[in-house]
């Protein structure tokens, strides 16, 4: 009986740990790869979302199911992933927005998420890179969304949050 | 401004510390739950033994090695903690010495906890040319966590026995029926068939 009893009494104050679910991937997590090409010059960037939390974004702001990296994938599909991440991924070189052009995607290897590649303009010099990618976090408060830069030989690590969504790199 | 280490290192806290997903905690719970505060030794060899078992699991599946489907390890994870909270039951609480299987069991049990983590683990890698790095790194990130969430727990407990004075029988088999209940709970939740 006593076990019973605190367990009321654990849920009574944090009545989510009953109802918390463990069933789904439960992972909200996205990565995004940038590269710098020096010839060109142009930044090529790489980012992985889960299929699921994308369609379901997607649907929230009012686009029709997809089907994406299905056979039957909608043909305005790549049109509004280029929205999508034109929204959610801004990357500004010395305060001038990118403009994020798209390049093509690929089903991850086990086919539950999608890598969407995209390729920027970026002049040739620059001395700050400020990245903002917050892909999800308007679906999820504990979607984190790691980027990994490599800019000029430096690598750079960022792990942004609904509390922290961008951060800059010097050069 | 992050290093990779630091990134990799603050996800592996993160992961074993959420509360969302708090499978991990409970085993930790339910493996200390009948120890008192005096015997830490004792407690930190079975959570070292446990530490050896995912450290090895995760590893090995992080590199493609061995690999289980998800699903099963998903479900077997709560049965480790119900068998744990069981064994609990039925334990001495006064033994001066620990029957030698008692070291084996969260090693074991730790197999199946580090093929969970590792999927986690490889949610967070990309394309990256390395995977050895973030891998210590966040290994080591689940170490600290660990290590805080029986400290925490340990605290509670000495509150609970010795400024509460609660008996440290009504102390070890509650926390070992709640973390049974969930278990079960749980089970059911990642039931695959």
């Amino acid at each position: 009986m006593f076990p019973v009893i605190l367990t009321a009494i654990i849920s009574l104050f944090y009545p989510g740990i009953l109802t918390s679910t463990t069933s789904d991937h439960a992972i909200h997590i996205s990565k995004c790869e940038i590269q710098l090409n020096e010839t060109g010059p142009t930044l090529e960037i790489a980012a992985q979302v889960y299929l699921d939390d994308l369609q379901t974004v997607l649907t929230k702001y009012g686009f029709p199911d997809l089907h994406l990296c299905t056979d039957r994938e909608s043909k305005i599909a790549d049109s509004v992933l280029t929205l999508y991440f034109g929204k959610n991924l801004q990357i500004q070189a010395d305060s001038k927005l990118l403009k994020p052009s798209f390049i093509g995607k690929e089903p991850s290897d086990d086919d539950i998420a999608v890598w969407c590649y995209f390729e920027m303009k970026i002049p040739a010099t620059f001395k700050q890179l400020n990245v903002k990618y917050d892909v999800l976090m308007e679906l999820y408060d504990d979607q984190k969304n790691i980027v990994n830069l490599k800019v000029r030989d430096k690598k750079s690590y960022m792990l942004l949050h609904a509390h922290h969504m961008e951060e800059s790199v010097q050069y | 401004m992050h290093s990779e280490f630091s990134i990799y290192f603050q996800l592996g806290i993160q992961h074993i510390a959420d509360i969302k997903a708090y499978d991990h905690i409970l085993f930790i719970i339910a493996l200390c739950a009948i120890y008192r505060p005096e015997a830490w030794r004792r407690i930190l060899i079975l959570i070292t033994a446990f530490t050896i078992g995912h450290s090895l699991t995760l590893a090995l599946s992080a590199l493609n090695i061995i690999h289980f489907p998800q699903q099963v390890i998903e479900f077997l994870i709560p049965v480790t903690i119900l068998i744990t909270a069981l064994l609990n039951f039925k334990a001495d609480l006064h033994a001066v010495r620990l029957p030698l299987w008692k070291y084996f069991q969260p090693l074991v049990f730790g197999f199946i906890h580090g093929m969970g983590f590792s999927n986690y683990f490889r949610s967070l890698m990309g394309k990256e040319d390395s995977i050895i790095k973030p891998l210590f790194a966040f290994n080591l990130g689940i170490e600290v966590g660990q290590l805080g969430i029986i400290t925490l727990l340990f605290v509670i407990a000495f509150t609970v026995i010795r400024i509460f004075k609660i008996p440290h029988k009504i102390w070890a088999y509650g926390l070992s029926g709640i973390a049974a209940i969930m278990a079960i709970y749980l089970m059911y939740e990642t039931k695959f068939w």
